[in-house]
């Protein structure tokens, strides 16, 4: 399990359990959260679940694959050091605690 | 007991306007039988959105068909079901994730966004072809030539060839899109010759990227680019470029043509995305949700369960209806009115959701956001002209011409 805190640009917090093996995004759609999609359903292809890491939690992340990276390149809001797709966060004790923060836009 | 008169969906009163029927069917029999066609039909955002990740509802819905299939009608149908039996789009994991895995690498390499440029001249030059032609026809002459040369290019195959793809496609989408009316009887034998056209000139476009591989498509997936070494053999390489070629060709006209009629008949959006193209990513999805091109997903029933107090059994088909869902007043304020400044969360769900969303969702999307502020800043007072009728098909919201004036 990994207490994960999503912020809104507007601002606005939510704070979840996400189970461990479940991706961030995945988290977040179960929860009707506002500010991520998943059209894809996680397999990297749509971009709509892009987040930014609060860069302090940055150091617990796998780096993004190479098809991460790609995607990572057709996000709505501008690419920034710290975007990931939330698809590609899994859920683990190592994650406990992590913020993301939701863009503008993901489409 | 359903209170609503069941109604035929091929019928002309709701091939051109279903809304009022959905809304009904969403307050009152919201899991609705529909005898007409033999199919239950989901109405509801929620429900439809959850149905695509619904394991009891199944994608592999061409071979069960093959396996009920008259023996008198084998002969006509059974060669086309399948060919068409091998798509992704009718499978289920876990054969389904492999293919869509080595599709979704293949297609991320094709960079899409960059892309844009690209689709920027090839929009400009159809467009100096039409003013230029004097032509009204908008269908054939931008609506249809745009997603062809796009595909075409990311095929690896010559430009000139895209006259030969909308043939093809065309062909091919009487049975994919289940059409009704004149077309029904004749749909199947049609279809097979375009399939069988189609997988002759993959064939040698194959066989030429096997020899002298480029960076489309076709070279990626015979270069089985997977990081477990998996890739496609012959036949699932064929399958996969004739679903792209087609998929990526027929919808896309559609959501270009369809978008031109919305913005047609609501003059003041029109007027708003003209004057300030910067709306046009909004624009783009309140297309999708208003009128999209994909009106129907089909799903097969594999297992007996209870949908709202509906017994839904194993065999039946179930119609995962996105045209009604993404009029529900439940999830979209207004429904019925067309902004295209809406909000773009909840999204629709005009490309679907899940393991099955539409491969092509974002080179659609940036196809249309790049051709539509170009149509409506150099065609001058476009306006559509007579009436526009749609073609009655089960799974297309597709219009059965496209004339347009301006100047």
């Amino acid at each position: 399990m990994a207490e994960v805190t999503y912020i809104r640009a507007d601002g606005e917090r939510r704070t979840l359990d996400v189970p461990d093996g479940t991706s961030l995004m995945i988290g977040a759609v179960s929860h009707q959260l506002d500010g991520i999609v998943g059209e894809c359903g996680g397999q990297m292809m749509c971009a709509t679940c892009h987040v930014y890491v609060e860069p302090r939690f940055l150091g617990r992340l796998a780096a993004p694959s190479d098809d991460e990276d790609a995607m990572l390149d057709t996000t709505a809001c501008q690419r920034q050091p710290n975007s990931r797709l939330s698809c590609q966060l899994i859920a683990s004790g190592a994650l406990d605690g992590i913020v993301v923060h939701t863009p503008e836009a993901q489409l | 007991m359903s209170t609503v008169t069941d109604q035929d969906l091929l019928s002309p009163e709701l091939t051109e306007d279903p809304f009022a029927y959905f809304a009904r069917l969403r307050a009152e029999d919201h899991v609705h039988w529909a005898e007409a066609n033999k199919a239950w039909l989901l109405t509801r955002y929620d429900d439809v959105v959850a149905a695509y990740a619904d394991p009891r509802l199944s994608s592999d819905r061409v071979r069960p068909l093959l396996g009920v299939l008259p023996p008198e009608r084998r002969a006509e149908y059974g060669p086309m079901l399948e060919t068409i039996g091998h798509w992704m789009v009718v499978t289920d994991p876990p054969a389904h994730t492999r293919l869509r895995k080595l599709a979704n690498h293949a297609f991320r390499q094709q960079r899409v966004n960059a892309m844009g440029a690209w689709i920027g001249e090839l929009v400009d030059d159809l467009l100096d072809d039409f003013t230029a032609s004097g032509s009204d026809d908008f269908l054939n002459r931008i609506a249809y030539p745009l997603p062809a040369a796009v595909i075409a290019r990311m095929m690896g195959a010559p430009l000139q060839d895209r006259d030969k793809f909308q043939h093809w496609s065309d062909e091919l989408a009487l049975v994919a899109f289940s059409a009704g009316g004149e077309d029904r009887a004749s749909r199947y034998t049609r279809a097979l010759a375009g399939v069988r056209e189609l997988q002759e000139y993959l064939a040698q476009l194959i066989d030429r990227r096997r020899r002298e591989p480029g960076e489309d498509m076709i070279s990626l997936l015979l270069a089985g680019a997977d990081e477990s070494g998996d890739h496609l053999d012959d036949a699932e390489l064929m399958a996969l470029c004739s679903l792209i070629l087609f998929a990526g060709h027929e919808t896309t006209t559609n959501l270009l043509c369809n978008a031109l009629v919305a913005l047609d008949r609501h003059p003041a959006e029109l007027a708003r995305l003209r004057d300030d193209p910067s709306l046009v990513n909004r624009a783009v999805e309140e297309v999708l949700r208003y009128e999209g091109p994909i009106k129907i997903i089909i799903r097969w029933v594999v297992e007996d369960h209870d949908r709202d107090g509906r017994t839904v059994k194993a065999g039946d088909r179930v119609f995962l209806v996105q045209q009604s869902a993404n009029r529900d007043a439940g999830t979209f304020g207004d429904p019925d009115r067309f902004d295209i400044g809406r909000p773009t969360q909840p999204l629709h769900v005009g490309f679907g959701r899940g393991i099955h969303a539409c491969l092509g969702a974002q080179l659609a999307r940036i196809e249309a956001r790049v051709a539509l502020p170009k149509i409506l800043g150099r065609l001058g007072g476009v306006r559509v002209l007579g009436d526009v009728t749609w073609r009655p098909n089960i799974a297309s919201r597709a219009v059965t011409g496209l004339r347009v004036g301006h100047g």
